[in-house]
């Protein structure tokens, strides 16, 4: 590969990030913007105030967004932590053993991806309220607690762990859940690593369960503070690019910080179908 | 002895579960109600109602107070059907439309006499239908935030001075409106609109669509259905009724005075990016918070060959919740709330209830909607009340349908109200 | 061997094969409560005309009939499928490139910003997604037009234009996956060894040559996974619709998940929302049971 091609392929990368990018940096703009200058012609790319704060105090202050990142957080914490240990458990489980009719329950999991969520939107949260969970930080995570997609994952991996260590420590008198504990899960922590992510991020911006089973600003969760800014009449486009620049800024600090976690994890996991 | 320990510790984890939540016979202490509100955009109305929610309690002492929540727009309906078929987690009061929630589904309290009779004795008939279903009333109409506010003719007097007008004037006829617009109207040069003389609602909700159409379509004397809501052929697809969707899409591709490309109208009024709109009296709040520097007057809506006077098609009224244990305190509330906006309500950004006290009261003189408000309610109500029934939102959404096409001139307007005659007369006989 | 002999567990293979089905149990009976009790629930329902607690009636496959043959449902699965064709194609090929390009890169520190920049969009949910292109797609003060005019291009309707409407939201499903695709194939492309393009090019085999014959089918598990999924969010589209054009202008992004939400939640025809979830559960069915089995006779 000449030195030529390699800085034409670099630019042309660089541009189609920068495409890829500006929408954001756009709505970081227009968050710093009062509602004249984001209606005056013809439009201005930055701000007149690169860090007018209003719109981010107005809803700080109307709104109890500081809450709403924190249910998030706990929220996708839960549900990544559970689904991890669900996920790795039913991985291995298809991975590493033989009983009949496994192949019909797998596929039956991953067909779960293809319901329209809408669909059981009301059983769904019937159930809810027969288990008491209506309101709570449990009813939240409960659709999400255990990943079609995270087991399909986990059964990738754990596929490409040898079976003779397994059978080794068999011979030593390990019971599985020890196999599982000791050698399984440190051997795949690039995949779990990988879910983590995934699955902390799918459960962040998820929006149509937590609005039917919230009420109350005790478990009201970013993506629903953002739709108030949102109604039937208009939008306030300074406030909603605002607050959605809100609820984008931890998981931008969460990706960065993992990042090389996640892209290690991909390369180690392999990633097999 | 282990034996007992573990029987212990379960039975105390059990009770822990079970004993969890209100005790059947406790006495009601210390309570709050809850009203749910799709109206978040008015954050200071919803902060009065509050304030309204403590003085609950000198009548009732146990009560804290009533948490307003507003619940996003988005995905409202799936939201309230899952609260209210399952009980638990349902408002006490919420803010919804009575064919939906007392006709389509049973979720609704009877009003009790004493607050009919109020509300019957300030308000008009007409009004009264918001609220009422199958000829029981559970609704209180007009106390929320846009109730049943009636569109208005909002026009930029700015822009009439600059096209050299008089800028007091307005058009009291459609002719006039057209006129009005052609003058109000701005071009670029390959000839898209960029200010539109008046603007249409042509996108977003369906039933917005077909509730700012309908002011056309009862001027010119058409109507969407019969008075007893059996048909709708023949009604809509009257030679009146073409000739208002005709006239409403030829606004946008013979006469060019609109633009499908501009945005909402209440919001293109506000960018100024459209002369005149209709819309309903809650806009002064906006307007005010948003675009401060617009100067603007409201007048009543232009008349052709009927006079089109208050009406709304989206009918929210506060209704209780049939099936809540507070259902008495949330109707002294509603009460509470009715009362209080009879006297007129503090908050601009909503529009006032449909009372028939004096409007030279001192909330209304300082208004700009008053004396349009005043002409709007000595006409006749509009025939949008006698919409008012079963599968509204399904007759809404065939007309919007038909207005859309006729709109994008991917049909004609005979062609399409033939077709939606057709489908709402299945509708209405189901 | 019958699952009894497993519970049972006699023989030390059979204990230890009953662990497996502990182990996969747990998400099995989760799933059946959570997911499948509700929808063989709703497959009932489309026999009758809704939920047990509404009066209703059994109606057998009449309502199957009308929903198959109502205008506005076909339209929407004609919008799908549009939509579909539109955004996953265009997704994965253009992720194969960018992630095969980004493999070229080797300064590490840049290729962490460009994924970080490429990744971004799944940071937000849908709804925030749909209004900030709303944003940039108005018509007035939009980003989009205003740099068209600035560069001497006629402005255009986008989300208001009948025809404009739907590419315009593929354009955002486009920009909202593509990180994912990126990055599912980054580290794919990351574990081919270097040998084997050494190798290839010791024989005098040219880049695109070594991409066709190497790189794509090592790559055949990713591409099918990757297909798969975009295809299963693809057709499941609804936040994006919903916010931003309602399904207009004149249904014309009226997709299939939007039609059941009104069907079921605005209109109250729940036998008719039955029907349609369970028709779009075994279409997507089908589509993944015929790309699972494309996968199985390709692999090497």
């Amino acid at each position: 590969m000449n030195k030529v091609l390699k800085a034409c392929l670099c630019f042309f990368l660089i541009f189609l990030a920068l495409i890829i990018f500006v929408p954001l940096i756009w709505t970081l703009s227009t968050s710093f913007k009062t509602p004249e200058e984001i209606t005056s012609l013809p439009i201005t790319f930055f701000p007149k105030n690169i860090f007018n704060l209003d719109n981010y105090i107005h809803i700080f202050a109307y709104s109890a967004f500081g809450r709403y990142l924190l249910n998030s957080f706990i929220v996708s914490g839960i549900t990544v932590v559970v689904s991890l240990i669900v996920a790795s458990l039913a991985g291995f489980g298809f991975a590493k053993y033989n009983f009949p009719g496994k192949d019909i329950v797998f596929f039956a999991i991953l067909a779960i991806l293809m319901v329209p969520f809408q669909a059981i939107t009301v059983p769904l949260y019937l159930w809810s309220i027969r288990f008491k969970l209506v309101d709570t930080y449990q009813g939240l995570a409960m659709p999400g607690l255990v990943s079609a997609f995270g087991i399909f994952l986990m059964r990738g991996a754990i596929e490409s762990i040898p079976n003779d260590y397994l059978d080794a420590a068999r011979i030593d008198g390990a019971s599985e859940l020890r196999i599982y504990w000791r050698i399984i899960l440190p051997s795949v922590k690039g995949s779990l690593a990988a879910l983590a992510i995934i699955k902390f991020l799918w459960t962040w911006t998820s929006f149509f369960w937590p609005l039917i089973i919230t009420s109350t600003d005790k478990v009201k969760v970013v993506t629903l503070g953002l739709a108030d800014y949102t109604n039937m009449y208009f939008v306030e486009y300074n406030f909603a690019m605002a607050a959605s620049i809100i609820s984008i800024i931890p998981l931008m600090v969460i990706f960065i910080f993992f990042q090389k976690w996640v892209v290690k994890a991909m390369v180690l996991s392999g990633m097999k179908g | 002895m282990r034996r007992i320990k573990t029987v212990l510790i379960l039975g105390l984890v059990m009770g822990m579960l079970f004993v969890n939540g209100q005790s059947l016979f406790a006495a009601k202490k210390n309570i709050e109600l809850t009203y749910w509100t799709t109206m978040g955009q008015h954050p200071r109305f919803n902060e009065w109602m509050e304030d309204l929610g403590k003085e609950l309690t000198k009548t009732y002492p146990y009560v804290k107070g009533v948490k307003i929540i507003a619940v996003p727009y988005e995905g409202y309906e799936a939201k309230y059907l899952s609260a209210m078929e399952g009980k638990v987690g349902a408002p006490d009061m919420f803010n919804g439309m009575v064919y939906d929630w007392a006709g389509a589904h049973d979720f609704c309290a009877l009003m009790p006499e004493y607050l009919v009779k109020n509300i019957e004795e300030h308000t008009v008939p007409a009004v009264r239908k918001l609220g009422i279903w199958d000829g029981k009333m559970y609704g209180v109409p007009g106390s929320t935030a846009t109730g049943s506010s009636f569109m208005m003719l909002y026009i930029n007097t700015d822009m009439l001075e600059e096209a050299g007008m008089d800028p007091n004037s307005y058009p009291e006829t459609i002719d006039e409106l057209l006129d009005f617009a052609k003058k109000l109207t701005k071009r670029d040069a390959s000839g898209k609109v960029v200010r539109a003389g008046y603007a249409i609602r042509y996108s977003g909700n369906p039933t917005g669509i077909t509730e700012k159409f309908l002011p056309f379509l009862h001027t010119f004397g058409g109507r969407m259905m019969s008075p007893d809501r059996k048909r709708a052929s023949g009604y809509i697809n009257s030679s009146e009724s073409v000739e208002a969707l005709q006239f409403f899409a030829d606004l946008v591709n013979k006469y060019r005075v609109s633009s499908l490309e501009i945005g909402s109208p209440a919001a293109s009024f506000g960018h100024k990016l459209a002369a005149m709109i209709f819309r309903e009296g809650w806009v002064v709040g906006w307007l005010r918070d948003n675009a401060p520097n617009l100067h603007y007057k409201i007048y009543p809506l232009p008349t052709y060959r009927e006079k089109v006077g208050v009406g709304a098609l989206f009918t929210w009224t506060d209704l209780v919740y049939k099936y809540g244990s507070n259902k008495e305190e949330s109707w002294k509330y509603l009460e509470l709330v009715w009362k209080n906006s009879l006297g007129g309500c503090i908050i601009d950004e909503v529009a006032p209830p449909p009372w028939k006290e004096d409007l030279n009261c001192s909330y209304m003189i300082n208004r700009p909607d008053r004396e349009a408000t005043t002409e709007m309610m000595s006409r006749a109500p509009s025939p949008n009340y006698d919409y008012i029934g079963a599968h509204l939102t399904e007759v809404a959404s065939i007309m919007a349908d038909a207005i859309g096409d006729s709109l994008y001139l991917k049909k004609t307007p005979k062609t399409v109200l033939d077709e939606a005659a057709v489908k709402i007369d299945a509708l209405l006989m189901e | 061997m019958k699952i009894i002999d497993f519970i049972r567990g006699r023989t030390f293979y059979e204990r230890k094969e009953r662990s497996g089905i502990l182990f996969v149990s747990i998400a099995f009976i989760y799933f059946v409560t959570i997911y499948y009790y509700p929808l063989i629930q709703s497959f009932l329902f489309s026999f009758f005309t809704g939920p047990p607690s509404q009066n209703r009636k059994y109606v057998g496959l009449a309502t199957y009939k009308k929903v198959l043959s109502d205008p506005l449902f076909l339209l929407s699965v004609k919008n799908t499928f549009y939509f579909v064709i539109l955004a996953v194609p265009t997704t994965i090929v253009l992720a194969l490139i960018i992630a095969t390009f980004l493999n070229y890169v080797l300064n590490k520190k840049l290729r962490d910003i460009l994924s970080f920049m490429f990744f971004s969009p799944l940071m937000i949910s849908f709804v925030a997604a749909a209004l900030i292109w709303e944003w940039i797609y108005h018509p007035i003060y939009g980003l989009l037009n205003n740099l068209f005019l600035f560069i001497g291009l006629p402005s255009q309707g986008w989300l208001s234009n009948v025809s404009q409407a739907m590419p315009s939201i593929a354009i955002m499903q486009i920009w909202l996956r593509l990180g994912f695709d990126i990055m599912i194939f980054l580290s794919a492309l990351q574990a081919i060894p270097g040998e084997y393009y050494e190798a290839a090019s010791i024989d005098g085999a040219s880049g695109f040559s070594c991409f066709k014959h190497i790189t794509l089918p090592l790559l055949n598990p990713q591409i099918v996974f990757v297909s798969i999924i975009e295809l299963i969010f693809g057709f499941q589209v609804f936040d994006l619709v919903y916010t931003a054009t309602h399904g207009g202008p004149t249904n014309v992004t009226r997709v299939i998940i939007l039609h059941l939400y009104e069907t079921a939640f605005k209109w109250y025809r729940f036998g008719e929302a039955s029907v349609i979830a369970v028709f779009f559960f075994l279409f997507l069915l089908s589509i993944s049971i015929l790309q699972w089995k494309f996968r199985r006779t390709t692999t090497y």
